[in-house]
């Protein structure tokens, strides 16, 4: 970021591909819809280069990022009533920059019997799951599971204290238990 | 103090705030306050209550966090010694743990959508836009103009001794790119083309249209010389520049007769201005086809002249669906094998009824200098067909009832037929069924002439990208807003709508309801209700040939246009 600050065009472009995908993700799942989710994630883009020139790099630059995701996110829900659209592509991760523990995460979850036998059902029992969230909880859960940040980070983009950072994925696990038993072990 | 109370965020909005987790045999709507006793507090809390005599405050729901918090590695080096040594204790709370691990782990199959190819390229087209519109000031702006100045110093610096070593040495990546610049750059363009054979018998068949505006440059010239090449790379944006990387790695890794084609097409398109040009308007053309059917030509591998064969078929198709469209909108007007005028055609038709226009109304239309195109065509015809009206004093008053002079009227007419060089429209004209005016025909054609030349108006004026990020930059904030709510395709489509509004607001595009006003006025007697009681309803079915209209004689038509 400091790079684009310094008007290195390339810069941009970097940042643009690395994180492009992580917030189409996100979005995806907190506006649902892959065109609403593209033109939020280009909004945010445009936000930051907006505002490069105030850019401080005094935490995490994901972490102002998905604050600004997290703001954008919130007008458009707003805007469109809250209305849920679900258009999911089953395609799986496609060619994603470095993101923090999800290397690890794919080794884990690719030993577990519950990933040899995803089926459309259990794909969108979880996806049911995670709408049955509230936003908070949902963005919250995203951020955690998706981006690897810390209690602190997220409170920083969702404006929370890391104590209400951790009730509010507590509730948010416990409900997901809860939709999801079905497929966990006793 | 209640642990969970610490947990509880201070600045919680109050729909959080009241999901509170019950405490065993609480009452609440939480989705857990439904299943009590399978809540995860439970078990641990109990146990270790009766393990260790602690207070349910300090072992109380508070736990559900700290489990969470204990598999995120979130919690003190305290609190994660004491929840282990419960755990170690505990085969429920261990059970509980592992439940909410596989959980966790369960979100592992939610789908990651693909992101848009464009995605970047717009993002970063529409960055440019506003960094055009808007350069940042001071000691950045100056930085950068070093930067790129510097760039190109040391491109030129590079290049030059490039030269010198390039051929001692193995060739470097870079220097390839330099010097298939001009093969890679023209790629997209040469892909549809596919060798120089096809340019060839395309621009030698007369079924292919051009476009012969001077303004359109055809393609854009590469320079010759490697300094030239470096600069023309040094300049382009960022994400050209990596269009321009894939280009080359594609063709690279054509076969080598393949890449010896597109080779021998480039150098023949350098060469020749004329098979630029042509090369040009057709790349323009594949992209107003379908997928599948620019997929087919790229595929046509038997020969130039069926490749031709096939972009003349796909030419009628979109002629015969231009046509469709033309009467579907604003109402459907003649039947679809009506055929409309081409842009020559149409021009010279407008310029004979201009110049039959009475005094009065050449004079307001001089007037209104400004109008050009379909606004013109549209209030020459408007003029027109009002001048056929008759007015006081200009002749003796017509009878009540009696509708306005038709138009147009028959010497009009005979001149309208005779400038029109399209054969087909000629025959069109000429086959009108005994009886039935020619002139319903002339109307017809007029008015879906009129709108078919809006849409290639339309076409003709479409702005370049660079034209449309400019225009979304000078856009509201509110508009802005609202575009980026739509999906690209629909988002691009608006964009090119606001701008021809703004750039050609008299276009017929933009004149419905003049365009409405214009076809009530031209509507063919026999669809209208007449003093004589006979309207659309006694009309005989479509195909069956009417009999002589009651209200009209033969003698109305204009001569020549009927058998």
């Amino acid at each position: 970021m400091l790079r684009v600050q310094d008007g290195d065009e390339e810069a941009f472009g970097e940042l643009v591909e690395s994180f492009r995908e992580r917030l189409i993700h996100i979005f995806s799942h907190l506006v649902g819809g892959q065109d609403a989710a593209e033109d939020l994630a280009q909004e945010v883009f445009l936000r930051i280069y907006r505002a490069r020139e105030s850019y401080r790099p005094t935490a995490k630059f994901s972490t102002w990022l998905f604050r600004i995701a997290n703001n954008l996110a919130y007008n458009a829900r707003r805007t469109l009533g809250r209305r849920k659209e679900v258009t999911i592509s089953a395609d799986d991760s496609g060619p994603l920059g470095p993101r923090p523990a999800e290397q690890l995460l794919a080794d884990q979850s690719s030993l577990l019997p519950s990933r040899q036998f995803v089926t459309r059902e259990m794909r969108d029992q979880v996806q049911e799951a995670i709408e049955s969230l509230n936003e908070r909880q949902r963005l919250a859960v995203l951020l955690h599971k998706f981006e690897g940040m810390s209690y602190a980070d997220i409170g920083l983009s969702m404006d929370l204290t890391p104590q209400a950072v951790k009730s509010l994925l507590s509730r948010a696990r416990e409900n997901l238990k809860i939709h999801l038993k079905k497929y966990v072990a006793n | 103090m209640n642990p969970d109370d610490q947990s509880l965020p201070h600045d919680e909005p109050l729909e959080e705030s009241t999901r509170i987790d019950p405490l065993p045999g609480s009452s609440g709507d939480s989705p857990s306050s439904q299943t009590p006793d399978e809540t995860l507090a439970e078990l641990p809390a109990r146990d270790v209550n009766e393990r260790t005599g602690e207070t349910t405050a300090e072992f109380g729901p508070g736990w559900k966090s700290n489990l969470v918090a204990y598999l995120d590695g979130e919690l003190s080096e305290q609190d994660m010694q004491e929840l282990d040594e419960v755990l170690v204790q505990d085969p429920s709370a261990r059970a509980s743990v592992e439940q909410l691990r596989q959980t966790w782990d369960l979100l592992d199959v939610l789908p990651r959508p693909s992101v848009t190819e464009e995605f970047s390229a717009q993002t970063l087209a529409t960055i440019q836009a506003i960094q055009d519109e808007d350069p940042p000031a001071g000691p950045a702006w100056t930085g950068r103009i070093l930067a790129v100045g510097l760039w190109i110093v040391l491109l030129s610096v590079s290049s030059a001794a490039g030269v010198f070593v390039a051929d001692r040495w193995q060739p470097d990546p870079t220097d390839h790119l330099i010097q298939q610049l001009s093969v890679v750059e023209r790629m997209e363009v040469y892909r549809d083309i596919g060798d120089v054979d096809f340019l060839i018998a395309l621009a030698e068949t007369d079924r292919f249209p051009r476009t012969d505006s001077p303004e359109l440059s055809p393609l854009e010239p590469i320079p010759e010389t490697s300094e030239g090449r470096w600069t023309y790379v040094a300049k382009l944006p960022s994400d050209r520049r990596r269009q321009l990387k894939k280009n080359l790695e594609d063709f690279d890794n054509l076969a080598g007769p393949r890449r010896l084609k597109l080779e021998q097409l480039d150098h023949q398109v350098t060469e020749k201005e004329k098979l630029a040009k042509i090369a040009a308007d057709f790349h323009d053309w594949t992209k107003t086809l379908q997928p599948w059917q620019r997929d087919e030509l790229r595929k046509q591998r038997a020969g130039a002249s069926s490749k031709v064969e096939l972009v003349v078929k796909y030419l009628d198709e979109q002629r015969e669906r231009e046509a469709n469209r033309t009467t579907s909108w604003p109402v459907s007007f003649g039947n679809r094998k009506s055929p409309v005028l081409d842009s020559a055609d149409f021009t010279k038709v407008i310029k004979v009824i201009s110049d039959r226009l009475p005094p009065m109304a050449r004079q307001q239309l001089m007037n209104n200098v400004a109008a050009q195109g379909t606004a013109h065509a549209l209030r020459v015809i408007e003029l027109s067909t009002s001048s056929g009206r008759p007015r006081s004093g200009d002749r003796p008053p017509a009878p009540a009832g009696r509708p306005r002079d038709p138009w147009p009227n028959p010497e009009l007419g005979r001149a309208i037929v005779e400038v029109i060089s399209d054969e087909s429209v000629r025959e069109w004209l000429n086959e009108v069924p005994r009886g039935e005016p020619a002139r319903a025909r002339l109307t017809t054609l007029m008015i879906r002439s009129l709108w078919a030349e809006g849409r290639r108006e339309l076409k003709r004026n479409e702005p370049t990208s660079r034209e449309l990020q400019e225009l979304f930059v000078g856009l509201s904030r509110e508009d802005q807003d609202d575009l980026m709510t739509l999906p690209t395709s629909e988002y691009r489509e608006r964009l090119k709508r606001i701008h021809d509004r703004q750039t050609n607001p008299e276009g017929i595009a933009h004149q419905r309801q003049r365009l409405l006003r214009l076809i009530g006025r031209l509507l063919p007697r026999r669809g209208r209700r007449t003093g004589n009681g006979t309207n659309k309803r006694n009309l005989p079915p479509r195909g069956q040939r009417p009999g002589p209209p009651p209200s009209q004689s033969p003698a109305t038509a204009p001569s020549g246009d009927t058998r």
